[in-house]
């Protein structure tokens, strides 16, 4: 049995101030492992909470109750610089990376942002390779993100995560903004990428056929 | 009818023209659902906004566009929006103002009507009623943030639907929902007809919906209609239409060779030959022109 290198073990969150001024609870006592090297789909129906599990095993909220681990390291507790190194190694691919752009910044500085704030020389990152295995071309780096397409941006978003070599990528919906042709394009990017660098996934989405084909294992949220 | 004669769509941004639209004929025939699909970027998203009234102003426009044989210039566009034709639009998060609540906005969809606001409330309430909502009271108070994807979409539905508009265009009305509101949305798309729409344009990349929901279609690529007719997803003829029917789950998510011309890229040939496996030198030289085969137009030179 490979290594467990991401847990979330009996989550609970409750957001409160919500709908009506009502609480909802979107996790009651969720558990999920991660192996090193699988793909393992996280599936339900839009509102199910995939997306807070997403977010709490990615530390961006806090659970409740209930406790994430990373690599066997209890993680949940951990604040600021402590944190620096998880964030380096576990990324997140989100279902809008648009969003994820400064619209004012040229998308190569976006892209070398994160190079920046870990202190890595960009002589080390394995940039111009990336490009080519994501498949776009370095002459979109001078442009700004309006002007590329929602495959391109994906792309952008893929490569700038894999920049800092993490070792999981957390993928939120990422091809449900996108036209069947493209979804196949990054689909494939994406098998490929994992058998290079031996990637985990998380894989968040709502479609059987995306979760049958990308993933070894799926669990199922109500 | 909506009729298009040689409709040409060109955005002149600095340094570059892009044409969005590239000589685009077709109509699109009363009690039909028509769908209009292609990769994003094809231009269908502009083609549905011409028919609206609400390209910018930067647009350059040529061709003919005609409504009822009346010729639908973007003044006359726009005062029949949401009477004429009702919009459902993408991206319902972005369509929805975050500061007002669904009374608000399902208010300003009903104006046209003129009603007194008690009936305003009344029908606002039946439309959501009659999009599914279980307490529309509750809805009507709510923000657009408090509501899910499905919800918006929903809503957005009742709000183009609020006047009973004859036409509905519907702009990737299932973009990013799950398999269960994709199946909503379409019902809901079909029972528009039971609330005075007659005739729809759905412009989507989902080809399942347009498969289910759609009785004629066309196909666009880099501005141009490459394929149009019915049960076209089931005899594909057109090279492009099925290479993009090949990405799909039951195909095994087969990705397409190449890259679709860029934005101001403008080929001298046929836009699809230098992803085309069935390429001869011809079509990257020549253009090829609309040909019907067997109750079906086709841009290609493998039926000229």
């Amino acid at each position: 049995m490979p290594e467990c290198i991401l847990e979330g073990r009996d989550i609970c969150k409750t957001f409160h101030g919500g709908f009506g001024g009502r609480a909802h609870t979107a996790l009651k006592g969720e558990r999920l492992k991660l192996h090193r090297g699988e793909t393992l789909a996280l599936m339900g129906p839009s509102g199910c909470g995939k997306s807070t599990m997403a977010r709490i095993l990615l530390r961006l909220i806090d659970p409740d109750r209930g406790r994430v681990f990373f690599c066997g390291e209890d993680i949940t507790h951990l604040r600021g610089s402590a944190l620096k190194p998880f964030r380096r190694r576990v990324q997140l691919i989100s279902q809008r990376p648009e969003t994820f752009f400064d619209p004012r910044m040229r998308l190569g500085d976006s892209l070398l942002e994160p190079l920046r704030i870990f202190g890595v020389a960009e002589e080390q990152c394995r940039l111009p390779g990336l490009l080519e295995r994501v498949k776009l071309t370095d002459d979109l780096l001078r442009r700004y993100p309006h002007q590329v397409s929602g495959g391109e941006i994906q792309r952008l978003s893929l490569c700038r995560a894999l920049l800092l070599a993490p070792e999981v990528l957390v993928l939120d919906e990422p091809t449900s903004m996108l036209d069947v042709s493209v979804q196949a394009q990054i689909l494939q990017i994406l098998r490929s990428l994992q058998e290079e660098y031996g990637l985990s996934y998380l894989y968040i989405t709502h479609d059987r056929e995306v979760a049958q084909y990308m993933s070894n294992r799926i669990q199922f949220m109500e | 009818m909506i009729e298009i004669d040689d409709l040409r769509i060109t955005f002149r941004l600095p340094g570059v023209d892009v044409r969005a639209v590239d000589g685009v004929s077709i109509a699109f025939p009363d009690s039909e659902i028509t769908g209009i699909i292609g990769e994003s970027g094809c231009g269908k998203s502009v083609l549905g906004l011409a028919l609206l009234g609400l390209l910018p102003h930067y647009a350059r426009v040529e061709g003919r566009l005609k409504m009822d044989g009346e010729a639908l210039t973007p003044e006359r566009a726009r005062s029949r929006l949401g009477v004429g034709i009702g919009l459902i639009p993408q991206n319902p998060a972005e369509s929805l103002n975050p500061a007002r609540t669904i009374a608000f906005h399902l208010r300003e969809a009903l104006l046209p009507l003129k009603l007194p606001s008690k009936d305003v409330k009344e029908r606002s309430a039946r439309l959501l009623r009659d999009f599914g909502f279980a307490s529309p009271e509750r809805i009507l108070r709510a923000y657009p943030h408090e509501l899910s994807g499905g919800m918006q979409q929903r809503v957005l539905c009742a709000i183009g639907s609020a006047c009973a508009p004859k036409w509905m265009l519907a702009d990737e009305p299932t973009k990013g929902l799950d398999r269960d509101l994709r199946d909503q949305v379409r019902d809901t798309l079909r029972s528009l007809k039971d609330f005075g729409v007659e005739s729809m344009l759905v412009i989507t990349h989902d080809l399942p919906l347009a498969r289910e929901l759609c009785d004629n279609l066309a196909v666009m690529y880099a501005g141009q209609i490459v394929e149009m007719g019915p049960r076209l997803l089931e005899q594909p003829m057109h090279p492009y239409t099925r290479a993009f029917l090949n990405a799909l789950p039951e195909n095994g998510f087969q990705a397409m060779a190449g890259v679709a011309p860029r934005a101001g890229e403008r080929l001298p040939g046929c836009p699809f030959a230098p992803r085309c496996s069935h390429a001869k030198p011809r079509c990257h030289r020549e253009r090829p022109s609309e040909t019907a085969v067997d109750g079906r137009i086709v841009r290609c030179f493998l039926y000229a």
